[in-house]
């Protein structure tokens, strides 16, 4: 429901944003007049993260996850992503990095099941290496400050585990790393609409060409493309801001 | 004007005088780099019993305003602006010693004004090796000296030492309250208060009736919370706390209380025992990582060129 909310407000923005007279003193009509050099995109995004542990076959139904840290519990994520757009005609096409930092702390058991005093924790490092496709036409051409995006790419999370602050061993060490694909789909908005000068001297100032917030939807399968073992796949939603250097 | 000239000399050293308040315009006494010593009855005899002390003149005090020697004295009161009746005369130091800014004293622990025995009356029937008391002693130092000159009569006020306080301290610290022990997977985690004085605890842990306490941990942060770690699952234990203070008297233990430490599962285990395939560790994926770094070097050197 939140969600379906937040995107009604973001096209609602994006509509009234349209119908506003986009003329700026100092500023071409595409509002591009000293403009610097475009080639980069820097993003920071924060969303809620249920890995889909408890899922692999070889548990047989049991749920080792929530048994840890509850029904539904979610890992808090923050990620960092810069990227490189090689290819600028219609839309522009990238290149990006991302890393991230996910945690989960819970309770371990006893013996009978219930829980102890002892905590116990999973921390998760995502990396992604992506190709980046932004339709920016919209917002460069019809002064519609939208940019819908998609990302594909490969995925690579190292986890650990520790209980008690130190690392838990189970006949094996609680740590390592995992691979897999990832796509994250998603929808810009261009905040320069708010303040077009403002905008422009953050461009010649600081080189910030743009700046947005965005949503994605986030689908990754990390389970060492199918091949068993824990499984940090998930679909989750991400929300954050991005600047154009 | 002349009477405005007047009263900026007749404040000048009042003016000295009140910027240098801090040690760092003093001149020190210090024993192991602190201005206090705590020591117990093991200093009354041996290699112990004489104390080499640091005298320090910082930088920022000017020798050649120094117009006296350097009087140093022990005392069992308040050091004040010059020795007095009691006090044990040390030393002085001439201003020609204070220009090499740093050097030592050796004072003799059995000689302190706080003791019957020192020579001196310390009005109480303490000895060097006494039990159960703390005793304080001073070493103090001040000379006369002036801004103006030496030579200038009338303006001389007393540049007195920083102290250095010399504690016989025998008393034992209070016994500490042992209010509870946490049960972890081969730990025991004891839960305290501590009494005033106590600089330190020993947590041991004996197997129940034993009486041992042979496995030891030492406590310097006093968190109310101490763990006891490498105990065996399913094996019932005493613990009890020994308070240490600053001397390093030991007082009498806590109470002792019993508990047993008992296997627990985090996640790692929850997993491997729910029959997870994963076996940890990056086999499978040790091309990456160097890839990824490779292609931010990429990504960060074509930012460098641009225009």
């Amino acid at each position: 429901m939140m969600v379906r909310l937040l995107w009604v407000s973001v096209v609602l923005m994006a509509g009234a944003s349209a119908a506003q007279e986009m003329k700026v003193e100092g500023a071409s009509a595409d509002g591009s007049a000293g403009a610097t050099p475009q080639r980069f995109a820097l993003e920071f995004r924060l969303g809620s993260f249920t890995p889909l542990i408890d899922r692999e076959a070889a548990l047989q139904g049991n749920k080792p996850y929530e048994k840890s840290f509850g029904v539904g519990a979610a890992m808090l994520l923050g990620e960092l992503e810069l990227s490189y757009q090689f290819f600028k005609a219609f839309g522009s096409l990238g290149v990006g990095i991302s890393g991230g930092y996910a945690e989960k702390y819970g309770k371990a058991v006893g013996a009978d099941g219930e829980p102890t005093s002892e905590n116990t924790a999973l921390q998760l490092v995502p990396m992604r290496a992506l190709l980046v496709y932004r339709f920016d036409v919209l917002a460069t051409r019809f002064r519609v400050p939208l940019v819908p995006y998609a990302k594909l790419g490969f995925a690579a999370t190292y986890f650990w585990n520790t209980k008690g602050n130190v690392l838990e061993k189970y006949d094996t060490v609680g740590r390592g790393l995992r691979l897999g694909i990832a796509g994250q789909f998603g929808l810009m908005l261009q905040l320069d609409f708010l303040d077009q000068r403002l905008a422009h001297d953050f461009d010649v100032d600081v080189g910030v060409n743009h700046s947005y917030l965005f949503g994605e939807w986030n689908i990754q399968e990390v389970n060492n493309f199918g091949t068993g073992g824990l499984d940090l796949s998930s679909r989750h939603w991400m929300f954050g801001l991005a600047f154009e250097l | 004007m002349r009477w405005l000239a007047a009263l900026a000399l007749i404040l000048s050293p009042a003016v000295v005088l009140a910027q240098n308040p801090s040690t760092l315009t003093q001149i020190n006494f210090t024993y192991g780099g602190a201005s206090e010593h705590r020591f117990t009855d093991s200093a009354c005899a041996g290699t112990n019993s004489s104390l080499q002390i640091t005298w320090t003149v910082p930088q920022l005090v000017n020798v050649a305003s120094i117009c006296t020697p350097l009087k140093v004295w022990l005392t069992s009161g308040s050091c004040g602006e010059d020795i007095k009746d009691n006090d044990i005369s040390l030393t002085s130091l001439s201003q020609t010693d204070l220009l090499t800014r740093t050097g030592f004293i050796t004072v003799s622990v059995p000689e302190l004004p706080i003791f019957a025995n020192s020579g001196v009356d310390a009005g109480s029937d303490v000895i060097c090796g006494t039990k159960g008391v703390e005793r304080t002693a001073q070493l103090c130092g001040s000379a006369k000296s002036s801004v103006q000159g030496c030579l200038v009569a009338g303006f001389q006020t007393t540049l007195q030492a920083a102290p250095l306080k010399l504690i016989y301290d025998t008393a034992p610290p209070g016994a500490p309250n042992l209010e509870g022990l946490e049960v972890q997977d081969s730990i025991l985690v004891a839960s305290y208060a501590v009494a005033t004085g106590t600089a330190s605890l020993l947590a041991q842990a004996s197997p129940a009736g034993a009486g041992a306490f042979d496995t030891q941990v030492t406590d310097t942060v006093l968190s109310g919370r101490v763990k006891l770690t490498g105990l065996a699952n399913n094996v019932a234990y005493d613990v009890r706390l020994v308070p240490v203070d600053a001397a390093g008297n030991q007082g009498a233990p806590s109470g002792v209380l019993t508990a047993t430490p008992l296997r627990s599962y985090g996640f790692w285990a929850n997993y491997r025992r729910s029959g997870g395939a994963e076996q940890g560790g990056c086999s499978a994926a040790t091309g990456l990582l160097p890839a990824l770094a490779g292609l931010i070097v990429v990504l960060l050197s074509s930012r460098r060129k641009r225009p």
